[in-house]
């Protein structure tokens, strides 16, 4: 298990997220791990939030390695840097992205900056 | 140095060069092929038979695009002039190039013509400090084009060049055997594209059509001049102003990577190309009576990117809006923390100011609901985040002590704020201007909770805060032998006591106690502060006071704009006539370009407005000056379905009509003639005159 697996169980566990009560679309995570991709749909209908298994077609995609992921999870990078360091690829509406952002843990002490380790978010 | 160099921009990409259309850059040298806060091209240097040129003539002739005629050799007197080049170029996603070289010789020529390209891929940062890189360069010929590139780990950035005619392409760049008949022509088209490759070497955003790109833009200008109310007006000089300002503000659209198609202001030309928090709202209130739209971009963008964690590297909150957003390599690799950086105090309770008054202007209530929950965010981060002190005022202090911002406040230069007597205070620091945007962001978010959002006893909560906010804001801050509220508190909660022109913003937000407004505007418009041309930064006479002080002293357009609505709110239209005429007569000085700031001197000692040199023009929220000035001194104001029409105009302006000015009323027009004697010099004092009742305070 690691932050990203944690996230997303955390997430499908927390239901709803009021601020995204504007946004209903989809974002799917295409995790890479080495020869394996995992995929995570996450449908969000004004805020409540659905976690699946699906690599089915979305509004925005958002693909990337795991460590990646684990290091956007728990704040050690934001997604914004690691797409523009290239460790990251976004298809399809980049607002989403940005929107999508809102589901990551927000509890403080999680996220400090690149020089805190995952405090929070379950060891790797 | 300014009068060398030669820039053309489309959103935030740009071209500065010399009037040649060469780049040559140094490590430090501003020059070169921008995009995406990279620098694509850092060598673009044209010659003939192994001479460099020298330019005749070089004509601006839109903001994106230049001509530039040229002819070989670099003597100063032009003995053979019998081969001449035209250069003309427009900027797009990178740059297209005509380049066409003629023979006037009654012979046939052979010339050979050569490009030198290279990029040094340096960050914007990097250019100001001068860094090594981390990553390695390469460049290959593939398929006639020139491929210039920069890697670092993941990170990944390219420059293409290509050509119409077949050239011999090397590593240092595209070479042309040309032979030109007697009184013929030879040309090619060079199409440079900057690319930011991400994961699959696919680029990060689709490129458009080179050759579509140049039609677009014209017709972009034109619509864009089309669309805004029309201004005639006696005043010739008035004129010009407005016309520069929208199509200044034109060039300052930028399109951030989430807003598709859709433009806000960025905050200056070329260095600040991009979105940030406090100069993209400040704009969007400035043009609203004159292109809404803006601000609609601007809610859109900062209320997606509102912070969502508690981030210290980037100074992130939840509810905070932004403050800056930069795609170079160091905030890739943070070793910057602008992705984004949040580190700014006023532009979370200036967001909700803006949606406020945006709405009052369009009647866009879609927007009010859609982003009720940004909004509440934002006024919950006032309350929650931004009390450093504990004693209920909004104070800053960054939490990233190696890149962060130390001053969070407009004036943010390390001695901005400053006491009596030169000292400067400790942080955290509450700033007053900063409790002036809390107070009316919650006098505004009561209105939106209570119209739009449903929310009755929400707006009550608000309302109570606000009033309480106000009383103890008036106890605290006043400072009762000086007659003026103090610049800010410093950690303990002391008083910051120099005299400021922070002061005529409390009047713009409405928390300035009536009885106090004439002291406060007898300040403003007194001999301390006003210059004649405008207000000081800082009143002469306080220890850090200096006449050409970047936050001490100068005179900001942006600022006194700000300054001149608020005198109009608490009826002091004669002041605010008297600031507005000041700063617009500084206008004519620079053709109707106000520059981020000029000189604080006496007007009547240099008799015109010593500009402040600063690297930036033009400067968004100096652009949106004179659109402020236009409402303010036509009192333009909506009420209601109507915007009400209450003219105090400088004499100088004469008869003013303008036409067609957009709102949820449609389009209405308004008419005004100059009555208002305002005088020149600061003469010691406002003209008194009776009071009128404060509109919304």
């Amino acid at each position: 298990m690691t932050a990203t697996d944690d996230f997303f169980t955390e997430l499908a566990r927390r239901g709803h997220e009021p601020m995204l009560r504007r946004l209903s679309a989809t974002v799917r995570w295409d995790i890479l791990d080495g020869e394996r991709i995992e995929h995570r749909l996450v449908r969000i209908d004004h805020g409540d939030v659905r976690v699946t298994e699906s690599d089915e077609p979305a509004d925005c995609v958002i693909v990337a390695e795991r460590a990646v992921c684990d290091d956007v999870v728990t704040g050690r990078t934001s997604a914004l840097a690691a797409l523009i360091r290239g460790a990251a690829a976004v298809d399809g509406n980049f607002e989403l992205m940005v929107l999508a952002q809102r589901l990551l843990p927000r509890t403080p002490g999680a996220s400090e900056g690149r020089a805190v380790a995952a405090a929070g978010a379950g060891s790797s | 140095m300014t009068e060398d160099v030669v820039r053309i921009l489309n959103g935030s990409t740009f071209v500065v060069c010399d009037r040649r259309g060469d780049i040559d850059a140094s490590p430090t040298d501003p020059t070169g092929l921008f995009a995406y806060d990279t620098r694509f091209l850092s060598r673009w240097v044209l010659t003939v038979d192994g001479e460099r040129l020298t330019a005749l003539s070089t004509d601006d002739l839109q903001y994106f695009e230049a001509r530039f005629f040229l002819v070989p050799g670099t003597g100063t007197v032009y003995v053979d002039a019998k081969t001449t080049v035209i250069r003309q170029r427009a900027v797009a996603d990178g740059f297209i190039e005509q380049l066409t070289v003629f023979n006037h010789d009654v012979e046939p020529v052979e010339l050979t013509v050569r490009i030198e390209a290279a990029a040094d891929f340096a960050d914007l940062f990097e250019v100001k400090d001068a860094l090594q890189k981390k990553g390695s360069h390469s460049v290959a010929a593939v398929a006639g084009q020139l491929v210039l590139s920069y890697r670092r780990e993941t990170f990944h950035r390219s420059t293409t060049v290509a050509s119409t005619q077949p050239a011999e392409v090397d590593e240092h760049g595209l070479t042309f055997t040309v032979h030109i008949e007697p009184h013929g022509s030879w040309s090619t088209e060079l199409t440079i594209r900057a690319v930011v490759l991400g994961p699959g070497e696919r680029p990060l955003r689709s490129t458009t059509a080179a050759e579509d790109v140049r039609g677009e833009m014209l017709e972009n200008l034109d619509r864009w001049v089309a669309r805004a109310p029309r201004l005639t007006c006696d005043s010739d000089s008035l004129v010009a102003t407005y016309r520069r300002s929208l199509i200044d503000l034109a060039a300052l659209r930028f399109s951030p990577i989430i807003a598709g198609p859709h433009s806000l202001p960025a905050a200056g030309l070329p260095w600040f190309m991009t979105v940030f928090g406090r100069d993209s709202i400040f704009t969007s209130l400035q043009a609203l009576p004159f292109a809404p739209e803006l601000a609609t971009t601007t809610l859109r963008v900062l209320g997606d990117w509102q912070g969502n964690r508690v981030d210290d590297f980037r100074d992130e909150d939840p509810g905070r809006i932004l403050h800056e957003v930069r795609y170079g390599e160091l905030s890739a690799f943070q070793e910057r923390p602008h992705t984004p950086y949040y580190g700014t105090a006023d532009a979370t309770p200036l967001y909700v100011v803006l949606m406020d008054e945006y709405e009052r202007w369009t009647g866009d209530a879609g927007l009010v609901r859609e982003y009720e929950q940004e909004l509440r965010a934002a006024l919950r981060w006032i309350d929650d985040y931004a009390d450093l002190l504990g004693l209920g005022y909004i104070a800053y202090q960054r939490r990233n002590e190696e890149t962060g911002l130390e001053n969070q406040c407009w004036k943010d230069s390390w001695d901005g704020i400053s006491y009596r007597d030169g000292r400067l205070p400790g942080f955290p620091r509450a700033t007053c201007e900063l409790q002036g945007y809390a107070y009316d962001a919650k006098m505004r978010g009561a209105r939106l909770a209570r119209e739009f959002w449903d929310d009755p006893a929400y707006a009550d909560d608000l309302e109570r805060a606000a009033a309480d906010l106000k009383t103890r804001f008036n106890r605290d801050f006043w400072i009762e032998d000086g007659q003026y509220y103090a610049l800010a508190l410093d950690a303990d909660g002391a008083q910051v006591d120099a005299l400021s022109s922070n002061i005529g913003h409390l009047l713009w937000s409405g928390i300035v106690d009536v009885d106090r407004a004439q002291a406060v505007a007898g300040h403003l418009l007194g001999p301390r502060l006003f210059s004649g041309w405008g207000v000081r930064t800082l009143a002469e006479g306080e220890t850090r006071y200096n006449p050409i002080g970047y936050h001490n002293g100068t005179v900001w357009p942006f600022d006194n704009s700000f300054i001149a609505w608020g005198l109009r709110r608490y009826g002091f239209s004669v002041e605010a006539a008297r600031i507005a005429a000041g700063n617009l007569e500084a206008a004519d000085f620079y053709h109707g370009r106000l520059p981020e700031a000029f000189g604080g001197y006496e007007r009547t000692l240099t008799k015109y407005p010593v500009e402040f040199p600063t690297a930036c023009s033009p400067q968004a929220w100096s652009t949106g000056a004179p659109l402020l000035y236009l409402r303010t001194m036509l009192g333009l104001e909506p009420h209601g379905e109507h915007l009400v029409v209450e003219p105090a105009l400088p004499v100088g302006i004469g008869r003013i009509e303008l036409l067609d000015i957009p709102g949820r009323w449609g389009r209405v027009d308004a008419f005004g003639r100059g009555m208002v004697e305002v005088g020149t010099g600061a003469d010691g004092g406002p003209p008194r005159r009776p009071v009128t009742p404060e509109r919304r305070a």
